[in-house]
C-alpha cells in the first residue's frame, strides 16, 4: 500500500477529532455531573431517569400532604384534648353541686365556672390549622362554633339542618401516596353528638325509625338550667351526669381515631421518605457520573491526544525534500 | 549505417521527454493538495525503430533505435472504489443530514432536565394535589393556573420550534436541490469538453477529475450509479432515474400540493431555484394521488411530472426529517388534546363541550373548561399550537371548580371548599388513557360511540353512508337493525374502499372508521339522507370528528360514580409515560443516526485511505522521479555535447 503525506495528515486529523470528541464527551459528563445529557446518549437510561424524576417529584408533594395532614390532626387531637378538659371540670363541679348540700352561692359559684368552661368548648372548636376551621369540614372559612360569649354556644349543623353549606361532615380527603386517600376530618356534628342507646345495647329510634342523637349543647343547656335557681338538681346528679360521661367516651373515640390516623401517617411518612431515598439512589446510579472512573477515562485520552499530537508531529514534518541537497 | 545527426534527433527526442515528465512531476506536486485530484504519470515507449528490414535495406546487426516518445500521460484511478465510496457517502450524509435535525429536537425537548416539559407535568399535578388540600386559599388556585400554564406555554414553545425546525429543513432541502441541479449543469457541461478532448484522442485527466470530484459531491445528496461512455461522457441515475445525459429528469422542489375538481394542482420551484416559481400545474387525478403530499418531483424537459422516490443521500435525509418532526407534532397535539380533555371532563363533571346530537352544535350550559384554544375555544380543536389556559378561570378563579360529589342521584356536590375533584384531577397522572386515539384524530380517524343497543335504528331504511378518499368514493348500505359489526364487515368486503387503504372495526361499542395509510389520507364520511344515518350511528361529519373523539374518551367516564376518575383503558397510557414513550423513541432516533454516521465516516475515511493511496501525490516518491527524469535529462544534454565534439573532429579537424 502507497502511503502518501496527504494520508499521514488524514489520518491523524481523524484520529485527533476522534479523539477529542471523546474527550468533549467526558469532559461535558464530568462538568454537568451528568451520564446523560440528551436521549441519544442512552435513551433508555434518559427516559429511565425522567421516570424516576418524576416518583420523587410526586414523592415530595406526598410527603408534604403527609406533613400537613399530620400537621392537621395534631391540632385536633390538641383541641379535642382540650374540649376533653373541659368537660372534665364540668363533670367535677356537677359532681361537686350535688355532692352534699350546696348553698345557691355556692351553686352559682360552680355555674359560673362551667359557663367559662362552655366558653372554652366553642373556642377550642374554632381551632383554626393553616386558615382553615379544623372542625368545619369543608366549609373551612366558616367559623363552625358560635358563643353568646355568657355560656350559650351553637354550631353550625344545628342552626341550618340540612344546608350542604352550613355542615361539617364533608371529608377532607388527603392522597398520601399513589392511589391512597385518607380523610381527615373530625366534624363538629361528630364529636358534639352521640347516638343515643337503649339498656339492651340498640339504638334509641324516633318514630320514623331515625336513630336519636344526645348533643352536647342541648346537655350544656339543661346543665345550666339545673343550676340555676328554681332548677332540679337531681338531674344533674343523675341522668345529665351519665350524658357527660358518653359525650366524654365519644370524644375519646374521636381523639383515639384521631391518634390512629397520626400513626398511619408517621408509618406513611417513613415509607415516603426510605422510598425517596431508594429512587435517588437508583436515579444516581443511572444518570450521575462516577467522578474517580471519569476521570481516570480523562486522563487515558489526554496522554492518547498527547502521545498523538507529539508523533504526528515529528512524522509529518519529515520528508525526502529535507535531505536533497 | 545511421547518420551522427540522428544521435542528436534521438537526444534532443530523450530530452524533451524527460522534461514533459518533469513538468508532469511539478503538475502532480502543485496539485498535491488539490480536493478530488489523481497523480498523473507520463508513460514513456521507444519510438519506432529506424531499419526495418526489407529486401532494399543495407544488412546491418540490426534494428537501431531513434529515441524515445511520450505515449500517453494517464491519471492513476480506481473507478471501482469511487463507486464504493459513492454508495457509502451517499448513506453518509443521509444519516448526517437526519442528526442534524435530531439533535436540535433534542435540545428542543430538553428531557431530561429540570426543565422539560415532563417536569412542568409533574409540577402541574403536584399543584393540583396542592389545591386539594387548600381549596379555600387563593394562591393554590394561582398556583394550577400558574404551573398549567407553564405546560401549556412550554408546549405551545416546543410546537413552535418543531414548526421552525421543519421550515428550516424545506429551506436546506430546497436547497440542496438547487445545488444539486447546479452540480448536474457542471457535470453537464464538463461531458461536453470530455467528449472534444476525446476525440481528437487526448486523455482529458484533469477534466475528468473535476468531474469525478462534482459526482462524488453529487453522491452525497443523492443515491447514484454512473456509466460512462466511449467518448467519456457520464451518465448519471438515481435508481432507476436518469439524471444526467439525455432524456434526463430533473429534481424539483415542492411547495403544495392543493386537489381541486380535475385532480390537482402543484406549486414547486423548479430546480429548486426560487426564481422559478411554477405555480398552479394542473395534475391529473392519478398524479395527484401520487404527489400528495411531496416535497420533491421529477420534472423534465416537456413539462411532465413524476413521484420521487429517493434510497439515500443527504436530500432523502432532509425529506425524512419532515416525516420525524411530523410525528412528533402529533404526538406532543396528542398529549396536549389528552391532558385538555382528561382535565376538562373532570373538571365539568363529564359534560361535553356541546349537546349530544346537535348540529349545529349547541354549547353545554355551565361547561367551563380549564384548557382551551388560543382563541377561547374548546370545541376539540385543541393542538399543542393552540393550547391555552381558558382567561375566564383566570380572571375569576372561583371558577376553578375543587369540589367532589356527595351523591349521585340526586346529583350532591360537596361545598365548595371540598377538594375532591381537585384530587381527581391530579390523580389523572395514574390514569391510562388511550391517547394514541387522540394521535390520529387530526386526519384519519372517525370514531364513534354507539349508543344503547348495538342494532342500529334508522327510520328510512336502507340508506348510504358515503366513504370518500384518495379521490374516489364508495356507497355502503345501511338498513334498520343492522348491527355495528354487519356495517363494519361490509365497509371492509368493498373493494373501492379497500383501494383507499380504509378499514373499519367495532370496537368497545365503536364503529371505527379508519384511513390506515397514515400519511395524508384523509377521509371524509357523510350519508345520503342529510346526516340521519351518520346520527344514527353516532357518526358526525368531519368538523364535529373531535368532538366525537372527546365523546369517546368521556364514555369512559361513569357519571355515576362519586369517585370521579376515568378509567383506565387497556389499551392506554399515562399521560406521562406516553411524553416518555415520545423521548424513548428520538433517543433512539438520534443514536441510530449518530451511530450510523460513526460507522460510516469510519467507512468512508478507509476507503478515502485506499484511494489516497492509489490516486494521491507522495511528496517523496515525485522527488524521487524528479531526481530520475534529471538525471536522464542531464545525461541526454552530456551526450550532446559529446556528439558536438564528434562533430567537430569530423569537421574541423578531419579534413585540413
Amino acid at each position: 500500500m502507497r502511503i502518501t503525506n496527504k494520508t499521514l495528515v488524514n489520518t491523524f486529523l481523524s484520529n485527533l477529532n476522534t479523539n477529542l470528541k471523546n474527550m468533549q464527551k467526558v469532559q461535558d459528563q464530568m462538568s454537568s455531573g451528568k451520564e446523560i445529557r440528551r436521549p441519544s446518549d442512552d435513551p433508555y437510561g434518559a427516559t429511565r431517569s425522567m421516570e424516576l424524576n418524576n416518583t420523587i417529584n410526586r414523592n415530595d408533594q406526598y410527603l408534604k400532604n403527609i406533613e400537613d395532614s399530620m400537621g392537621w390532626l395534631d391540632t385536633t387531637d390538641t383541641a379535642l384534648g382540650q374540649v376533653t378538659d373541659s368537660l372534665q371540670r364540668i363533670k367535677e363541679l356537677m359532681i361537686s353541686s350535688t355532692s352534699g348540700t350546696k348553698t345557691q352561692t355556692e351553686l352559682d359559684a360552680n355555674k359560673a365556672e362551667i359557663l367559662q368552661k362552655i366558653e372554652e368548648i366553642a373556642q377550642a372548636g374554632n381551632t383554626v390549622f393553616d386558615g382553615k376551621y379544623i372542625f368545619a369540614g369543608n366549609n373551612t372559612t366558616t367559623k363552625p362554633f358560635t358563643s353568646s360569649g355568657s355560656g350559650t354556644i351553637n354550631y353550625i349543623d344545628r342552626i341550618a339542618p340540612g344546608n350542604p353549606n352550613m355542615s361539617t361532615d364533608g371529608p377532607v380527603n388527603r392522597e398520601i401516596s399513589q392511589g391512597v386517600v385518607l380523610d381527615i376530618n373530625v366534624s363538629a356534628n361528630e364529636f358534639m353528638k352521640y347516638k343515643s342507646l337503649n339498656p339492651d345495647g340498640t339504638p334509641v329510634t324516633d318514630s320514623s325509625g331515625n336513630p336519636v342523637y344526645v348533643n352536647l349543647v342541648d346537655t350544656l343547656n339543661s346543665i345550666k338550667t339545673d343550676l340555676s335557681p328554681g332548677g332540679k338538681l337531681s338531674n344533674i346528679g343523675n341522668d345529665l351526669l351519665d350524658q357527660m360521661e358518653n359525650h366524654i367516651d365519644n370524644i375519646l373515640r374521636y381523639r383515639g381515631e384521631t391518634g390512629a390516623k397520626y400513626n398511619r401517617m408517621e408509618s406513611a411518612k417513613a415509607k415516603n421518605e426510605e422510598e425517596t431515598y431508594n429512587t435517588t439512589t437508583i436515579l444516581s446510579s443511572v444518570e450521575d457520573i462516577n467522578l474517580a472512573e471519569k476521570v481516570m477515562q480523562y486522563k487515558v485520552m489526554e496522554s492518547v491526544y498527547n502521545s498523538s499530537l507529539m508523533t504526528n508531529a515529528q512524522i509529518l514534518q519529515q520528508s525526502l525534500i529535507d535531505f536533497l541537497r | 549505417m545511421p547518420s551522427i545527426f540522428s544521435s542528436l534527433y534521438t537526444l534532443r527526442k530523450g530530452m524533451s521527454a524527460q522534461q514533459y515528465a518533469i513538468n508532469t512531476t511539478s503538475h502532480n506536486i502543485a496539485n498535491a493538495n488539490t480536493e478530488g485530484y489523481s497523480r498523473q504519470r507520463v508513460t514513456m515507449e521507444a519510438s519506432r525503430p529506424e531499419g526495418v528490414s526489407s529486401f532494399n535495406t543495407a544488412f546491418g546487426p540490426g534494428q537501431m533505435g531513434t529515441g524515445v516518445d511520450v505515449a500517453e500521460v494517464i491519471r492513476t484511478r480506481d473507478e471501482f472504489l469511487d463507486t464504493q465510496i459513492r454508495n457509502e457517502s451517499s448513506t453518509l450524509e443521509r444519516f448526517k443530514a437526519r442528526e442534524q435535525f435530531l439533535s436540535e429536537i433534542e435540545t428542543i425537548f430538553m428531557e431530561p432536565s429540570e426543565n422539560g416539559l415532563s417536569k412542568a407535568m409533574g409540577e402541574m399535578w403536584n399543584s393540583w394535589q396542592k389545591l386539594s388540600g387548600g381549596a379555600e386559599n387563593s394562591n393554590l388556585r394561582n398556583g394550577v393556573i400558574d404551573s398549567s400554564k407553564a405546560v401549556t406555554d412550554m408546549m405551545n414553545h416546543t410546537y413552535y420550534q418543531l414548526n421552525n425546525l421543519e421550515s428550516n429543513a424545506d429551506v436546506l432541502a430546497k436547497a440542496q436541490v438547487y445545488d444539486m441541479n447546479q452540480i448536474i449543469g457542471q457535470i453537464e457541461d464538463l461531458n461536453q469538453q470530455i467528449m472534444s478532448v476525446r476525440i481528437s484522442n487526448n486523455n482529458p485527466n484533469d477534466l475528468l477529475d473535476k468531474q469525478d470530484l462534482l459526482i462524488d459531491k453529487l453522491a452525497g445528496m443523492v443515491n447514484i450509479t454512473t456509466k460512462r461512455g466511449e467518448l467519456g461522457n457520464v451518465e448519471i441515475y438515481t435508481g432507476s432515474t436518469k439524471i444526467v445525459g439525455p432524456g434526463k429528469k430533473s429534481l424539483s422542489f415542492v411547495s403544495s400540493v392543493t386537489p381541486d375538481a380535475t385532480g390537482g394542482k402543484i406549486d414547486y420551484y423548479a430546480k429548486g431555484d426560487t426564481n422559478d416559481f411554477k405555480q398552479g400545474v394542473d395534475l391529473t387525478p392519478a398524479q395527484y394521488n401520487s404527489l400528495i403530499g411531496a416535497k420533491l418531483v421529477w420534472t423534465d424537459e416537456s413539462g411532465n411530472l413524476e413521484k420521487v422516490q429517493l434510497d439515500d443521500g443527504s436530500i432523502k435525509g432532509f425529506t425524512s426529517i419532515y416525516k420525524e418532526i411530523n410525528e412528533y407534532k402529533d404526538q406532543l397535539n396528542a398529549l396536549a388534546k389528552g391532558i385538555a380533555y382528561a382535565v376538562n371532563t373532570i373538571m365539568n363533571d363529564g359534560d361535553v363541550p356541546y349537546v349530544e346530537g346537535t348540529d349545529p352544535p349547541v354549547p353545554t350550559p355551565g361547561y367551563i373548561p380549564l384548557f382551551v384554544t388560543s382563541d377561547g375555544n374548546d370545541d376539540g380543536s385543541i393542538t399543542a399550537e393552540n393550547i391555552s389556559i381558558n382567561r375566564n378561570i383566570a380572571n375569576d378563579l372561583s371558577l376553578l371548580k375543587t369540589n367532589g360529589k356527595k351523591s349521585v342521584s340526586p346529583t350532591v356536590y360537596y361545598p365548595a371548599n371540598n377538594g375532591d375533584r381537585a384530587l381527581a384531577v391530579s390523580q389523572l397522572r395514574d390514569s391510562r388513557l388511550f391517547i394514541n386515539e387522540f394521535l390520529n384524530s387530526s386526519s384519519s380517524v372517525i370514531s364513534a360511540q354507539f349508543k344503547g343497543s348495538t342494532n342500529v335504528v334508522l327510520a328510512n331504511s336502507p340508506k348510504n353512508i358515503i366513504i370518500k378518499g384518495n379521490g374516489t368514493e364508495a356507497a355502503i348500505t345501511v338498513s334498520n337493525g343492522d348491527s355495528l359489526q354487519t356495517i363494519a364487515d361490509n365497509i371492509n368486503a368493498n373493494a373501492d374502499i379497500k383501494a383507499m387503504n380504509v378499514k373499519a372495526s367495532v370496537d368497545d361499542g365503536r364503529l371505527i372508521i379508519q384511513s390506515m395509510k397514515t400519511e395524508d389520507n384523509l377521509i371524509e364520511v357523510s350519508d345520503d339522507d342529510s346526516g340521519s344515518v351518520l346520527e344514527a350511528l353516532k357518526i358526525y361529519g368531519k368538523d364535529s370528528l373531535e368532538l366525537r373523539l372527546n365523546n369517546s374518551i368521556v364514555s369512559h367516564y361513569d357519571k355515576t360514580q362519586l369517585s370521579m376518575k376515568i378509567s383506565d383503558d387497556s389499551k392506554g397510557t399515562t399521560l406521562d409515560n406516553y411524553f416518555k414513550d415520545t423521548i424513548a423513541k428520538l433517543g433512539a432516533s438520534a443514536r441510530q443516526a449518530t451511530g450510523m454516521i460513526d460507522s460510516q465516516e469510519a467507512l468512508v475515511s478507509q476507503l478515502g485511505v485506499r484511494k489516497e493511496s492509489v490516486s494521491g501525490v507522495s511528496m517523496d516518491e515525485e522527488m524521487v522521479n524528479l531526481i530520475q527524469y534529471q538525471k536522464a535529462y542531464e545525461a541526454a544534454a552530456r551526450m550532446i555535447s559529446t556528439v558536438d565534439e564528434m562533430l567537430d573532429i569530423i569537421i574541423n579537424r578531419m579534413v585540413r
